[in-house]
This record gives C-alpha cells, sequence and structure tokens, in this order.
C-alpha cells in the first residue's frame, strides 16, 4: 500500500517497505518524509548551529540542536553533514582568531565626494601565530573596484599591533553606520579565514554646511557693527593645549567567523581563487582605471588560445554566422536550462496545485451531498469544523497539521453534534477525512476517536480507489466513492442521488470529480517526485533508442515474470522451485544461480556498470576505480566477502566505494577495502562494511535497498548536470551508491569525452536497466 | 614592469589595451607566468566572481545560443580548466583582453544560482529471504 520505504529522516530507523505509514522510531507519518530538508530550512539550521557551535560551550550533541533540527524538519543525514562542516570550520579557525581590531571612531574630515581617512588598529594576541589582516567592505553606492579595502604591510608578530590607514569616498552625507565589514585573517602558512566585523559608525558631513575649527590662539570675534575685536587673551588658555577633536577614539570591533555554508559548497577551486585574491591589493592600486566599462559585445574578435590545443572565443565570426550546435549540444543545453529553473522552483516543497486540486475534489462530494436536496448535510470542510475537533483528530492523525485538513464526509448527518457557533464538535460512527496527504478513515465513538485507515493519494490510485455508479433507473443513481473494482465505499462516501433531477446531471458530476481525483494523485506524485528531483534523465530517457526486437521480447519476458510473482514479493528474483541453491563456506550464506531472464538482467546491469564506473574515472583507465565490476575483483577477496556475509541471493555485479578506500592487486584487481561500500547485484544495492578486524559485514538492519524502490519510491536516476558539470545515480541532491559521484569541474577534457562519446550509450544502457530492474510504470 | 611592446597591445582595443596593461603589471608584480592559468586568475579576479563555471556562464551570455558546440567545448574547457603551462602572451590572445570589459559588466549585473553538491545518503532496509 504504501510507496515510501527506507531510513526514516528525522531518526534513521530502517523503514521496511511492506509496512508501513508510521515510522517504528519516532511515529513520523511516511507522508511527511517529503517535508525534510527543506532548502530554507536547511539555511536556517546551518546559521542557528553555527551560532551555538561557535560559542566554544556547545557540543553536536546539544540538546538545542537537537530540538532545532526536529523543528526545521532537518534529517539525519544533512545534520551529520552540516555538524561536521561546522564543526571542522570552527576548529581549523580557532588558531586564526586571537586578534583584536580597533577603529578610530573620531573620523575627521569626512566630507562627501571627499577623501575620508579611515584608522583601524589590528592587534595579534596570538603567543605563536604571525597573521596577516585585510579589511574589506562593500561599499554599495560605490562600484566594486572602489570598496574600501586596507591591509596590513606584512604579518604581524605575535602580541604586536599595527595601524591601517586608507581613504574612502563616501557618496552621500548623512550618520554612516557600516556593516558588512569583512576581517580576512592569513597566516605563515597560508591557514585563512573570514571574520565578521561589528558596524562602525561616524558621521560625514556636506562641504557646505561645515564648520572648520582654525585651531589658533589668536581668536578674533567679528561682532556686526563693532569691528573686530582682538580676542587673543579669551583664548589664552586654550594655548599649548591639543584640540580634543584631534584624538583618537580607538573602538574594540567584535568578530565573528563567517563560515562557509556547505549548502553552497561547491567544487574546490583554491588554487585559482588563491591566484586571484591576490588582484585584491593590485584592484587597490588600480582600481579606478576600471571604472564605468562600457563595451559593445559586437566588437569582441578572434581569440585563439592555443593552436594545439584549442580554438576559444568567436574567430572573428558574428554569432549569427555560426552552425547551430549539434543536436547533443542543444538537447543539453536545454536540460540544463530547465535543469537550472527546476532548481529554483525545487525551493518549494509542494506543487501549489497540489491543495487546489484536492479542495476541487472536496467540492465534488459538497456537490453532491447538497444534490441529496436535505437541509442537513454531512459533508462538511474543515473550516466548520471546531478547533476541539480538530485537536482530537491531530492526535489520531501523527504529523498532520492544521493546515493539510480539507474537509471530511459523515455517513449520518443526525449522529453529528455542533456546539454553540455552529461548528462541528464531534460525530458518531465511521467517517472518511480529506487531507493534502491523503485519506484518512476514523471512527468515533462515545466521543473517542480512533484512526482506522490511511492511503495516501498515490496508495487510494494504485487501489483503485475511484467514483462509482449503481443506476437503478434512467436517471436514478447511487454514487459511491471507495473501491471502484470491490464496489465497497469509504465511510461516508455513498451518495443516494435516486431522487435527484437537478443540473448539473449526475454524469457531469461524476465526470468532473473524476478529473479532479486525476488531478489529485498526479499533483501528490509530484509532490513526492519534487523531494527526489529528476533532474534530467527525463529529457535523457527520451534520447534512448527504440526498442530492439531483442529487448522488447526480453522485457515481455520480464513483464510476464513479474505479473506471475507474488504480490508480496519485493524483488524482481522469481526463482524456479527446482533450482537448488548452492551453498557457499558459511551456513547462513547462500548464492542462487541466476536462470533465463535474471543471466540477461546481470549481464545489462555489468555492462551498464562497467561504462558508469569508466565514467566514475573520469573517463580515464589510469585513474583509482569507484566501481570494482566483478571482474575486477580478486578471487580470493571475493571468497573472503562472500564467506562474511550472511547473506542469500544472486551474486554481485560490482562493489562500489570512494576511490581511495580501495586496495588493489598489481593487475588492479579489488583485492581489499575499508569503510563503506555498496555492493551491487539484481536485486538491489546491498550496504557493507569493513569492520576494524577486516571482515565485512551488512551494515545494520536497513542494510538493503532493492531497485524497485531505488526507481519507485526514491525516484533514483542517473542525474547529469551541465552546468557543474558532474553526475551521479540518485535524487537531486542525494546519491545513494557510495562512490557514484563524479565531479568533473576539474576534467572539463574528460566531460567533452563522455558528452561525444559515453554519454547516450550511458543513458540508454540507464534506460534498460530501469525498465528490466525498476518496474517502472 | 610591464612591457608596452608586447604584441598584443597592437590587436586590442582601447579598453583592451588598458586591460592588457593591468594585466602584465599584475602578473609581472607577482612573478607570475603568462599563460592561461594567470589569465582566468586576473579575469575572476577583477571581474569578482566566485567560479570558473560563472565565468564560463558569462562568455555564454555574451556570445549567444548559436556559437559552435566545439567552441564552446574548447571555451569551457580554457576557463574551467586552463592551463599552468599553455602560453597566453601570443598575439592571438589579444581578443580575451578586448573581452574582459564586457565581462565585468555583466558580472555586476548578472545573479549566479548556487551550484548544491549531492552528497551521499544510505537509505535501505532490511533485506528479506
Amino acid at each position: 500500500m504504501n510507496n515510501f520505504s527506507g531510513a526514516c529522516p528525522k531518526c534513521g530507523e530502517a523503514i521496511e517497505k511492506s509496512s508501513t505509514k508510521f515510522c517504528r522510531g519516532c511515529g513520523t507519518s511516511v507522508e511527511r518524509f517529503i517535508e525534510f530538508d527543506n532548502p530554507a530550512h536547511l539555511r536556517s539550521y546551518e546559521e542557528a548551529a553555527f551560532a551555538l557551535l561557535s560559542d566554544g560551550d556547545t557540543s553536536v550533541d546539544d540538546p538545542r540542536l537537537e530540538h532545532l533540527r526536529s523543528r526545521l524538519l532537518i534529517s539525519q543525514s544533512y545534520r551529520q553533514s552540516i555538524l561536521a562542516n561546522l564543526h571542522k570550520q570552527i576548529q581549523s579557525v580557532k588558531p586564526l582568531s586571537n586578534f583584536r581590531v580597533e577603529f578610530d571612531s573620531n573620523v575627521q574630515d569626512a566630507l562627501v565626494n571627499g577623501d575620508t581617512l579611515l584608522r583601524f588598529r589590528f592587534t595579534n594576541l596570538s603567543d605563536s601565530e604571525q597573521l596577516k589582516l585585510e579589511i574589506c567592505w562593500d561599499d554599495p553606492e560605490l562600484p566594486e573596484d572602489q570598496d574600501f579595502k586596507v591591509f596590513t604591510r606584512g604579518f604581524c608578530k605575535p602580541r604586536n599591533n599595527e595601524s591601517l590607514i586608507q581613504t574612502h569616498v563616501f557618496r552621500r552625507p548623512g550618520r554612516k553606520s557600516i556593516t558588512g565589514i569583512l576581517a580576512h585573517i592569513t597566516n605563515l602558512y597560508g591557514d585563512k579565514a573570514t571574520f565578521n566585523l561589528s558596524p562602525i559608525e561616524f558621521f560625514v558631513a556636506s562641504p557646505n554646511q561645515t564648520l572648520v575649527q582654525h585651531t589658533t590662539t589668536n581668536t578674533s570675534i567679528s561682532i556686526e557693527g563693532r569691528g573686530v575685536i582682538d580676542a587673543s587673551g579669551v583664548a589664552a588658555n586654550a594655548a599649548g593645549t591639543h584640540d580634543p577633536a584631534l584624538k583618537s577614539h580607538w573602538v574594540a570591533l567584535q568578530h565573528t567567523h563567517k563560515y562557509e555554508s556547505l549548502l553552497n559548497k561547491t567544487p574546490a577551486q583554491e588554487d585559482l581563487e588563491e591566484l586571484a585574491a591576490t588582484l585584491t591589493n593590485h584592484q587597490a592600486t588600480k582600481g579606478d582605471q576600471n571604472e564605468k566599462v562600457v563595451v559593445n559585445t559586437n566588437s569582441v574578435k578572434a581569440i585563439e588560445v592555443d593552436k594545439e590545443i584549442v580554438t576559444v572565443g568567436l574567430n572573428g565570426v558574428t554569432p549569427t554566422d555560426l552552425e547551430p550546435r549539434s543536436p547533443l549540444g542543444q538537447s543539453l543545453t536545454k536540460e540544463i536550462r530547465e535543469g537550472d529553473r527546476r532548481n529554483s522552483e525545487d525551493e518549494l516543497t509542494r506543487p501549489p496545485r497540489l491543495r487546489e486540486n484536492i479542495e476541487q475534489l472536496f467540492d465534488s462530494f459538497v456537490a453532491l451531498d447538497v444534490s441529496e436536496g436535505g437541509a442537513e448535510r454531512r459533508v462538511l470542510l474543515a473550516s466548520s469544523w471546531s478547533l476541539n475537533l480538530i485537536g482530537k483528530l491531530l492526535n489520531q492523525i501523527p504529523d498532520c497539521n492544521v493546515e493539510a485538513l480539507v474537509g471530511a464526509c459523515f455517513p449520518d448527518p443526525h449522529a453529528l453534534r455542533v456546539n454553540t457557533r455552529d461548528q462541528l464538535e464531534s460525530f458518531d460512527g465511521d467517517a472518511t477525512f480529506f487531507t493534502d496527504r491523503g485519506l484518512y478513515t476514523l471512527s468515533s465513538k462515545r466521543r473517542n476517536l480512533k484512526l482506522a485507515m490511511h492511503l495516501s493519494w498515490l496508495d487510494a490510485e494504485e487501489n483503485g480507489v475511484n467514483f462509482y455508479i449503481k443506476k437503478f433507473g434512467s436517471s436514478s443513481f447511487i454514487v459511491e466513492f471507495g473501491d471502484s473494482s470491490a464496489q465497497t465505499f469509504l465511510p461516508g462516501c455513498q451518495f443516494d442521488l435516486r431522487q435527484y433531477q437537478g443540473r448539473p446531471s449526475v454524469q457531469e458530476i461524476l465526470k468532473s470529480a473524476r478529473k479532479r481525483l486525476t488531478d489529485v494523485c498526479s499533483s501528490y506524485e509530484q509532490s513526492l517526485a519534487i523531494l527526489n528531483n529528476q533532474s534530467v534523465t527525463s529529457e535523457d530517457l527520451q534520447q534512448i533508442p527504440a526498442e530492439t526486437p531483442a529487448s522488447k521480447a526480453f522485457n515481455s519476458e520480464m513483464t510476464e515474470a513479474h505479473e506471475s510473482d507474488d504480490a508480496n514479493q519485493q524483488t524482481i528474483r522469481a526463482v524456479p522451485d527446482e533450482v537448488e541453491p548452492r551453498e557457499v563456506k558459511k551456513p547462513g550464506f547462500e548464492i542462487v544461480e541466476l536462470v533465463g531472464k535474471e543471466v540477461h538482467a546481470n549481464e545489462l546491469l555489468l555492462r551498464f556498470l562497467n561504462l558508469y564506473g569508466f565514467c566514475m574515472q573520469g573517463c580515464v583507465n589510469e585513474n583509482p576505480r569507484a566501481i570494482f565490476t566483478i571482474n575486477n575483483i580478486d578471487i580470493s577477496h571475493l571468497d573472503t566477502f562472500y564467506s562474511d556475509l550472511t547473506y542469500k541471493g544472486p551474486h554481485l555485479c560490482a562493489l562500489s566505494m570512494e576511490p581511495h578506500s580501495a586496495m588493489v592487486t598489481q593487475d588492479g584487481k579489488l583485492s581489499q577495502w575499508t569503510g563503506s561500500s555498496s555492493a551491487i547485484s539484481i536485486e538491489g544495492i546491498f550496504h557493507v562494511k569493513s569492520g576494524e578486524d577486516g571482515v565485512y559485514h551488512l551494515e545494520g538492519e536497513d542494510c538493503f535497498l532493492p531497485w524497485d524502490s531505488f526507481f519507485g519510491m526514491l525516484n533514483g536516476t542517473l542525474i547529469i548536470r551541465d552546468r557543474a558539470p558532474d553526475l551521479w545515480l540518485g535524487t537531486q541532491n542525494r546519491y545513494f551508491i557510495r562512490g557514484s559521484y563524479r565531479d568533473f569541474s576539474k576534467e572539463v577534457i574528460q566531460w567533452n569525452y563522455f558528452q561525444e562519446s559515453i554519454l547516450s550509450e550511458l543513458v540508454a544502457l540507464f534506460g534498460e536497466v530501469k525498465r528490466v530492474l525498476g518496474k517502472t510504470p | 614592469m610591464a612591457s608596452s611592446n608586447d604584441a598584443r597591445f597592437s590587436r586590442c582595443t582601447a579598453e583592451g589595451q588598458e586591460e592588457l596593461r593591468v594585466y602584465l603589471e599584475w602578473i609581472h608584480q607577482n612573478g607570475l607566468p603568462d599563460t592561461e592559468f594567470s589569465f582566468v586568475a586576473f579575469a575572476i579576479g577583477r571581474a569578482q566572481i566566485k567560479h570558473q563555471r560563472d565565468l564560463f556562464e558569462i562568455w555564454e551570455e555574451l556570445v549567444g545560443q548559436t556559437v559552435q558546440a566545439t567552441i564552446r567545448l574548447q571555451t569551457r574547457r580554457f576557463l574551467m580548466n586552463p592551463s599552468r603551462e599553455i602560453d597566453f602572451s601570443s598575439v592571438e590572445t589579444a581578443g580575451w583582453f578586448n573581452f574582459l570589459p564586457a565581462i565585468y559588466q555583466a558580472a555586476r549585473t548578472k545573479t549566479f544560482s548556487d551550484l548544491t553538491l549531492p552528497v551521499y545518503h544510505k537509505v535501505g532496509f532490511a533485506k528479506k529471504g
């Protein structure tokens, strides 16, 4: 019934596929899993976690962090990644944070459009580190090349201080509160950290409003009509003293580490960034040369970078003269653009149409109810329920919230009790509740509510829940909503329309209602898909060549096998009774021989994994492998591997792991590995771990991910991003097979090769694997 | 000091010449070789953009949709994986300095979307049978 299984994102508890609506560990509704890891919530969590962890007293196990995670619906995997990233950064930045920055708030001659001198004092409080400081401020009123930047002359020695003085031109007068000042600290070893400095304040005057103070001892006071009086004696006391206006007034600025968000992290470009950073200094002196760049892009001329390797640029040809892209290029461009557009849409956790569609569907029930002609209604919108009833409902429906409730169909209007405000307070009997997560039936006895059944909209569709009609005469009908094949209706969902003569007709109401139900189911599917968004593959798969007669026959054979399988069987394997399992070494371990169609499936998967493994090597045979297909695993190692496991199933197709955890023999075969890996067979993916004692074992209760779940409930797919460029097997944000992610951003030539020579074959093979192993609809 | 005798000056527009002058000064001051790598570092530093892929995105935007696929692939290689060995001082590279101001201008107005990398996620349940 339920279409989600896997690990609960909230508590990590394994969810068995054949069950179930709620996590056994924490009670979270499986339907609610789609709400986890909302990008905005991830950011909030990361920010808050950083604020807590950076105070030095909070550990990653602090209950406040767990509470925060629970409130923001952050999955265990993201929690671990985010906290590990923050912890690492906080630890690494500690040696660099021992400094003080002060600002001289007594800013002199701060005039609009004139040079204003800003003074900072940097004190290195460390006992051992030599530190270099650069202070930057992005002035929003000025072009970027005129932003404020000042830096120490070199490394400041421990326990020393240094002044940093730089002028800046302000465009508008008034009191300035300058925020967003960044302090970049570097030590001798090149370790870097960026800190936010607290805001500074001072006043910038307009030149025509400025009072200039002359610090002469001969002060003249002009008195209109009386000439000039020498007032030197008046100023005598001031002679020889310093003008307090010229004294420095140092204000210490707080600094807080500006962490690098895990969520923004993209492939490292350290070298280039480091080099580019040297331009910062250069720009500080050359910035004015860069002012107001206005370029006619049509004037861009031919550029040839290197005759041997590449020709880059426009080669003197205007864009209109150029040949159209190759179909592959056009296709990729479209994919990437659409992928990017979808990425931005992914900010939404649920398609806006879902709620609207459910409300429209419920309108059909309201219409059917009204059609009975009675004054007492039994199809009621949630807006007419008392808060007391809603509270009771929510107690019975874990992880459902008020906003999810739409309405309910009750069997008998006389069994409904309303309060003085005409709100439904309670009911007797069984009723069906409509929510944006699906249908719930609850029974109420003596005001005690009890959840009887839940069907997600997907379950409802798969179980043939629909409107059906019973005819009593030419225009006499009973309409029911429920299992249309068994003709059993859900509580409250039978509508007696035998006397109904009105407009619209029953057929018209039904036609509209059925369409609305279809809309609800499809938008619900979309909402699930958003979590596991298929970035590119849907279009990729359109490129798959038409089925060959052989593959058609093979697929047909597979389909028949599926149909003949027991309904409860979870995998595609169908082992005939006459095939005796072959026992290998350990009593708990059985390798099952492949037969007929399974051999083909195995060959297909092997071909795909061979090619995919080559991609994971960056399309260079000499690179370390991440995926070792069976032919690339040392036999003795394979025996050890099998003998360690308690396992029954077909033999492995491949072992997949992070490249550097593998150890290989001289001929390049896998001899052993450390840590976790994914063992892949036609059944699915096994999470396997190599223990410290060198013994392999299945990794926990949730060690198995079958292909039908990978392709079905998880919407796992082959994702290819041309923009990054990179590829992986999984969903928009996750990959489910270890070692199945490859970032090509540093190997663009190889990516070009991949696109030209491998992409189409890989996509075609993947499509076939998905058809054969994934039971795709 | 920057060499005003560099052959590329003759092929540059006035703005390109200015960029070339700043570039030459920069590589001389920092003792850098005149290679693809230095040029791309110069471009992303001056344009104040984070990643080379953003630079490539700007290039794509500026040259339009109809650029040849081969040129696109080659340019991406150049902008995203500039070589530390390939010399950039030949006169043929002058066009890139003319191109720089357009890059700066586009970098100021363009918003670059963040790219989130996928993370490994263990999903599974008990194996039956």
